[in-house]
C-alpha cells in the first residue's frame, strides 16, 4: 500500500516535469511604445475608461495616457511622489505606494492629494490593489503585505523575511487574482505566490529557475481575460502566463523568440488583452496584443 | 531485504544525490546556497540551454580582459530599481560617468564590463561588509572611501604633487560644505568631499562652469577677489576678441586655478615660464603680452628673484629662509587691504592702498616696513608724508602716495618718475626746490655729479662704470639723525648731528673727512672751532647754500674785506671775531696786474699757489689773496701736524696755515731779492713798505 503511494507521488512529480514541456509559446504581437521622456518608470495601471496612468516617480509625475490617445502629464500638488514605487486604480481613484514616505497617496487626475494614509510598521509600501473594498499592501522594509480595510485601518498583517511558505524576501507588486486570490511577487525568493485576502492557504504559482516556466525576478503581475496569470521577469525580461493554480501557460513571443524586455517591472492588461508593460531601464512602455 | 526496504533505500539514495547533485554550484564545483544565485544567475547547474531564459551574454565581466563571476549593472537594477532598494537616482544621474574606457588605467583587481568600462560592480560588491561591522566599507565598496583608496585606483594621477587639488589635508571647521558632505579620518578633504559620486550634481556646488559656491565653502577669504581686475569672470568679459579668453559665467577661481591637472603648482591652469621661477604665475600675465599686460614692471622695480628673507614677517605670512616674491608683498585675492570686500573690475588706477597690497603703503609705511624696518625712524621726520607740505603737494597733483612710494616706485625705477642720470636728485629737488615746502637747495651747494672716493663706501650715482656724487652720498633721506631721538625731530633747524646724514658729522667731521681725509689735519688747530651741533668743516663750509659757489664758504655777514677771501678770513679775524687776537693788519696786494697761475706757466699745481679773481679761483690769471699763501686746513706746510696745541702759539714761517715756503712762492718774479722780506712782513703795514 505504502508502495503504491510512493509511486503515486512519483508519478505526479514527473507530470508536472513533463508540464512544462509540452507549454504553448504565445505570440505577441507589437502595439505600440510609449516615450514620454521617463526617467525609470515602474509601474502602470488603468481604469475602465481606458485610460492608461504611468507612474513617472523619479519624474515626479505620473503621465496619464488617455482612451483618446492624448498624453497627460499629471503633477502632484503640494506633496511629492518622489521615488514612489507603485501605482493602482482603486474605487474610481488612482493609488499611489509612496514607497520612501510610508504612505498611500489617493490623488485625483489633476494633480490634487485628497487622502493620505499614513501607514504603520515603517511600512515602506512597494505596490498596493484593491480587493473587496480592502487594500492590500506589500511592504518591503518588514517583508509583509498588510491589508487595510475600507477605513484604511490595518486589517491583516503577515509575513516576515525568510524563505518558507508564508515568508518573503522583498515582496514586489501585486495583483487580485481569480478565486478571491491575492497574487504577489516574492521577488528575492523567486517566486510567485498566491494567498487568500487574510493571507491564508499560500499557494506558489511561479517557481525559481531561468528557464522558461520558471521565475527570477519575478515583478509585474497581471490576469487577462482568460484568468491567465502574467508574469514578468526583471531579469531574463521574458514575460510567461501561469495558471492560478501553477501551471505554467506559455511564454510571450515574437517573431518565433521569446520576448526579451529591458527590465520590465509594472504590468497591466487592459480589457482588450493587450499588455502594458513599463521597461524600466530603457524607460519606455510598451504595448503587446496577446494573440 | 525485501521490497519496501530496497525502495526506501533507492529513494534515500536519489534524494541524497538530489541534494548534493542538484542545486547551484559555482564553477569550482563548490555547491552554494540559493542566496549565492540570486544574484550569480549563471550558478544554477543543469541549465536545459534550449529552456534558457537568461540573456546570451558572452564574458559579460572582465578582470584585466579575463572573465569574472561577477553580475552585471542588470543585475543590480533588478533590485535597486525600487522594488527592493532605490537607486534609480545613481542610475539616472552621470556621477560616476559609467561609459569611459578605463583599459589603461591603473586598475589591477576591479572589475569591467565586457567594453572594457566601468560599472556598478566596479566599486561595489554586496560581500563586502556593512560599515556597522569591524573593518566593513559603506556603502559595499571594494575599497575604503575614507582614505580615497577607491578613487585612486584609477584616479591615481589626480592627487599628484600640488597640480590638483590636495587631499587628506584638514579642513577648516567654518566651512559651509553642506551636511551631508564626506569627511575622511579626522574631518580630512578626500576625493569625495567635492566628488559625491551619486549626488545630484557630479561636484558639490557646481553649476556648469560656475564652482563659486564649492570654492567658496572652503576659501571664502580668496572670494574677495570678486569684482576685481584678477577675477577674469567680471574684468575680462566680452573682451575675448582683443584680450584673452571670455570667462563669463565662470567662477573667479577658474581662470587661474584648475582642481584638477593643474599646469603647475598651486593647480595652476596656465602654462608658465620655467625661467620666470617662483613668480611665473604673476608674470605671466603681467607680461608685455599677457593678459595683464597693461600692468607690467621691469627689473628696475623692487627686486624679488632670489632673495631670501632673514627673519619671521608675520604679518606678511613670510618665514625665514622664504623666498621674496610678488606674492609676498600682493595679496592676488584682495584689491584692498582695509577693505576686503572692494570691487575693481574696471581697470581703475591703483593706490598705496589697494593694488592686491597685503598692506597698505600708509604714512606709517605699514607695508614696506614690515622688512625695512629701519626706515621707520622717518616716519615722525620733516619727510613724513603725514606733514602738510608732503598733503598739499598730493592735493596739487591730485595724487595720493604711502610714506615710500611718494619716492619709491616698486615696480618701475628705484625712484619713481625718474628717468635722468642722477635720480636722487632729480626726486630731492621735487621738494626742495626753493618752490615748495621743503628747503630751497638750488644755490651754491655742494657739487653733485662728479666722481669722489670715499673711505666708508659711500653711495652715489652710477654713470658710465663710475660713482658720482649725489645727495644720496650724504643723506640718508629715511633717518634724520643717529645720535637724537628719532622721534620729535619735526620742524627742527638741523645740525651736524642729525639733517638726514648718512654719516653723523659732529663731534669729529666725519662725513667730510670720508671724502675730504686730507683735511683732517684742520683737527686741534686755531681753526678747529668745533661747537655743539657744528662741525670744524661747518664753521666755514655750507654744503648747502653757501656764500659762493667756490669752496661752498658760509655766509659772513658784514666782514670787511675786497673779496671772497677776505671776507670769509676777516668774518673771525677781526676786532669782534672769534680770532680778534689775530688781526690783520696788512693784508692788500696789487690788484692793477695780473699773475700767471702755475697751471697756466706749466710749472705746478693751482693749490700751490692758487690765484683768484674777483669772481672766484682762476685758472690762468689772477690776484694774490688770503689763500693764495695760507691753508687755512693745515697749521704747517713742512708737517702734517695734527693736534697742535696751537693756541695762543705764535707761528712762524713753517707753520701759520702757510702754504708754502717763500722760495716756492711765485713772489720773486716781482721781487727778487726783496721776496723773503716782503713774505716775512706781508702782514707788518710798516715793515713791508722798507722795500
Amino acid at each position: 500500500m505504502r508502495l503504491n503511494k510512493l509511486l503515486f507521488v512519483f508519478l505526479v512529480t514527473c507530470s508536472c516535469l513533463v508540464e512544462g514541456l509540452v507549454a504553448q509559446e504565445i505570440s505577441f504581437t507589437p502595439v505600440r511604445v510609449i516615450d514620454s521622456n521617463f526617467n525609470f518608470p515602474t509601474d502602470i495601471c488603468g481604469n475602465d475608461k481606458g485610460d492608461i496612468f504611468v507612474l513617472d516617480a523619479m519624474n515626479d509625475r505620473v503621465v496619464q495616457l488617455k482612451a483618446s490617445g492624448e498624453l497627460n502629464e499629471i503633477k502632484p500638488q503640494r506633496e511629492s511622489i518622489y521615488k514612489a514605487v507603485g501605482i493602482a486604480w482603486i474605487n474610481d481613484a488612482l493609488w499611489i505606494a509612496d514607497t520612501p514616505r510610508s504612505r498611500l497617496l489617493k490623488m485625483e487626475t489633476d494633480g490634487r492629494i485628497s487622502q493620505v494614509v499614513k501607514l504603520d510598521h515603517q511600512t515602506e509600501p512597494v505596490d498596493v490593489t484593491g480587493m473587496d473594498g480592502n487594500m492590500i499592501i506589500t511592504d518591503r522594509l518588514n517583508h509583509a503585505i498588510t491589508v487595510l480595510d475600507n477605513n484604511f485601518k490595518e486589517k491583516y498583517f503577515w509575513g516576515r523575511r525568510g524563505s518558507k511558505i508564508g515568508e518573503f524576501i522583498n515582496p514586489g507588486f501585486l495583483a487580485p487574482g481569480p478565486e478571491n486570490r491575492i497574487i504577489i511577487g516574492d521577488i528575492l525568493n523567486r517566486r510567485v505566490v498566491s494567498f487568500s485576502p487574510s493571507g491564508r492557504y499560500p499557494q506558489i504559482i511561479a517557481k525559481p529557475g531561468v528557464e522558461r516556466g520558471q521565475i527570477f525576478r519575478p515583478k509585474g503581475v497581471a490576469l487577462d481575460s482568460k484568468n491567465r496569470v502574467w508574469v514578468v521577469d526583471g531579469y531574463t525580461g521574458a514575460i510567461q502566463a501561469f495558471s492560478i493554480s501553477g501551471k505554467f501557460l506559455g511564454i510571450a513571443t515574437n517573431d518565433s523568440k521569446s520576448l526579451a524586455l529591458s527590465a520590465p517591472m509594472g504590468i497591466y492588461i487592459d480589457k482588450q488583452d493587450r499588455l502594458w508593460v513599463v521597461e524600466s531601464f530603457a524607460s519606455k512602455v510598451s504595448v503587446w496584443r496577446i494573440k | 531485504m525485501n521490497t519496501t526496504k530496497r525502495l526506501f533505500i533507492i529513494l534515500v539514495v536519489l534524494g541524497l544525490w538530489m541534494t548534493f547533485a542538484l542545486g547551484q554550484h559555482n564553477p569550482d564545483g563548490r555547491k552554494v546556497s540559493l542566496d549565492c544565485v540570486t544574484c550569480h544567475v549563471t550558478w544554477h547547474d543543469n541549465i536545459d540551454a534550449n529552456k534558457s531564459l537568461l540573456p546570451n551574454i558572452d564574458a559579460p565581466i572582465q578582470i584585466q580582459g579575463m572573465p569574472a563571476r561577477i553580475p552585471t549593472a542588470a543585475m543590480c537594477f533588478t533590485c535597486h530599481d525600487g522594488t527592493v532598494m532605490d537607486s534609480r537616482q545613481i542610475f539616472s544621474s552621470n556621477n560616476h560617468q559609467k561609459n569611459m574606457n578605463v583599459k589603461h588605467a591603473n586598475i589591477k583587481d576591479l572589475p569591467l564590463d565586457k567594453h572594457g568600462e566601468i560599472y556598478c560592480g566596479t566599486c561595489h560588491t554586496p560581500h563586502s561588509l556593512k560599515p556597522t561591522r569591524p573593518g566593513g566599507l559603506a556603502p559595499f565598496l571594494r575599497k575604503d572611501k575614507i582614505n580615497s583608496d577607491l578613487c585612486l585606483s584609477c584616479h591615481s594621477n589626480q592627487a599628484q604633487n600640488h597640480k590638483n587639488h590636495p587631499i587628506k589635508v584638514k579642513v577648516s571647521a567654518d566651512n559651509t560644505m553642506p551636511e551631508s558632505t564626506f569627511w575622511g579620518k579626522d574631518g580630512s578633504m578626500e576625493c569625495m568631499t567635492c566628488h559625491p559620486i551619486h549626488g545630484k550634481e557630479p561636484v558639490t556646488g557646481v553649476t556648469e562652469n560656475d564652482r563659486s559656491e564649492l570654492c567658496s565653502s572652503c576659501h571664502k577669504a580668496y572670494f574677495n577677489i570678486r569684482l576685481t581686475d584678477h577675477d577674469f569672470s567680471s574684468s575680462l568679459k566680452n573682451k575675448s576678441s582683443d584680450i584673452g579668453p571670455d570667462f563669463s559665467g565662470h567662477d573667479p577661481c577658474s581662470a587661474c586655478h584648475v582642481s584638477h591637472n593643474g599646469q603647475a603648482e598651486h593647480m595652476w591652469s596656465m602654462d608658465i615660464d620655467p625661467k620666470a621661477g617662483e613668480n611665473a604665475y604673476c608674470v605671466g600675465c603681467h607680461s608685455d603680452n599677457g593678459l595683464g599686460q597693461k600692468k607690467t614692471f621691469t627689473h628696475a622695480g623692487h627686486p624679488v628673484s632670489n632673495i631670501k628673507l632673514r627673519k619671521n614677517i608675520p604679518a606678511l605670512g613670510i618665514k625665514a629662509g622664504d623666498k621674496l616674491l610678488c606674492i609676498s608683498c600682493h595679496d592676488p585675492h584682495q584689491w584692498e587691504f582695509s577693505n576686503k570686500h572692494a570691487v575693481n573690475a574696471s581697470n581703475e588706477e591703483g593706490t598705496e592702498y589697494t593694488s592686491f597690497l597685503r598692506l597698505p603703503d600708509d604714512a606709517q609705511g605699514q607695508l614696506c616696513v614690515t622688512c625695512h624696518a629701519s626706515q621707520s625712524s622717518m616716519f615722525n621726520s620733516d619727510h613724513s608724508v603725514a606733514r602738510e607740505g608732503f598733503q598739499q603737494l598730493f592735493r596739487e597733483s591730485n595724487t595720493l602716495h604711502g610714506q615710500c612710494t611718494v619716492c619709491h616706485g616698486a615696480h618701475t625705477d628705484a625712484l619713481d618718475g625718474s628717468t635722468e642720470d642722477d635720480p636722487y636728485t632729480v626726486l630731492c629737488l621735487r621738494c626742495h626746490d626753493g618752490q615748495h615746502f621743503a628747503t630751497s637747495v638750488v644755490h651754491n651747494n655742494h657739487p653733485i655729479g662728479v666722481p669722489f672716493k670715499s673711505k666708508s663706501n659711500l653711495r652715489g650715482y652710477k654713470k658710465d662704470g663710475e660713482t658720482l656724487l649725489s645727495c644720496n652720498t650724504c643723506h640718508d633721506p629715511h633717518k634724520w639723525g643717529k645720535t637724537v631721538e628719532t622721534s620729535g625731530t619735526v620742524d627742527l633747524k638741523g645740525d651736524d648731528r642729525n639733517s638726514f646724514l648718512t654719516i653723523s658729522n659732529w663731534p669729529e667731521p666725519k662725513l667730510c673727512l670720508d671724502c675730504h681725509p686730507e683735511q683732517v689735519t684742520i683737527l686741534n688747530t686755531d681753526h678747529d672751532l668745533t661747537e655743539p651741533g657744528k662741525s670744524a668743516c661747518s664753521l666755514c663750509h655750507a654744503p648747502h647754500n653757501a656764500e659762493t659757489e667756490y669752496g661752498i664758504l658760509a655766509k659772513w655777514g658784514d666782514a670787511p674785506g675786497a673779496s671772497f677771501n677776505e671776507k670769509h678770513c676777516f668774518s673771525c679775524h677781526n676786532e669782534q671775531g672769534s680770532a680778534a687776537a689775530k688781526l690783520v693788519e696788512g693784508y692788500s696786494h696789487p690788484r692793477e696786474f695780473g699773475i700767471l697761475t702755475l697751471p697756466a706757466r706749466g710749472a705746478g699745481k693751482w693749490l700751490d699757489f692758487p690765484l683768484f679773481t674777483e669772481a672766484g679761483p682762476s685758472m690762468t690769471v689772477g690776484h694774490i689773496d688770503c689763500f693764495t699763501c695760507h691753508n687755512p686746513h693745515s697749521w704747517s706746510y713742512k708737517t702734517k701736524i695734527t693736534g697742535t696745541d696751537s693756541e695762543g702759539q705764535e707761528g712762524n714761517d713753517l707753520t701759520s696755515f702757510l702754504r708754502n715756503p717763500s722760495q716756492l712762492t711765485l713772489c720773486t718774479d716781482c721781487h727778487g731779492e726783496s721776496t723773503l722780506w716782503k713774505y716775512n712782513y706781508y702782514h707788518d703795514p710798516v715793515k713791508r713798505k722798507r722795500y
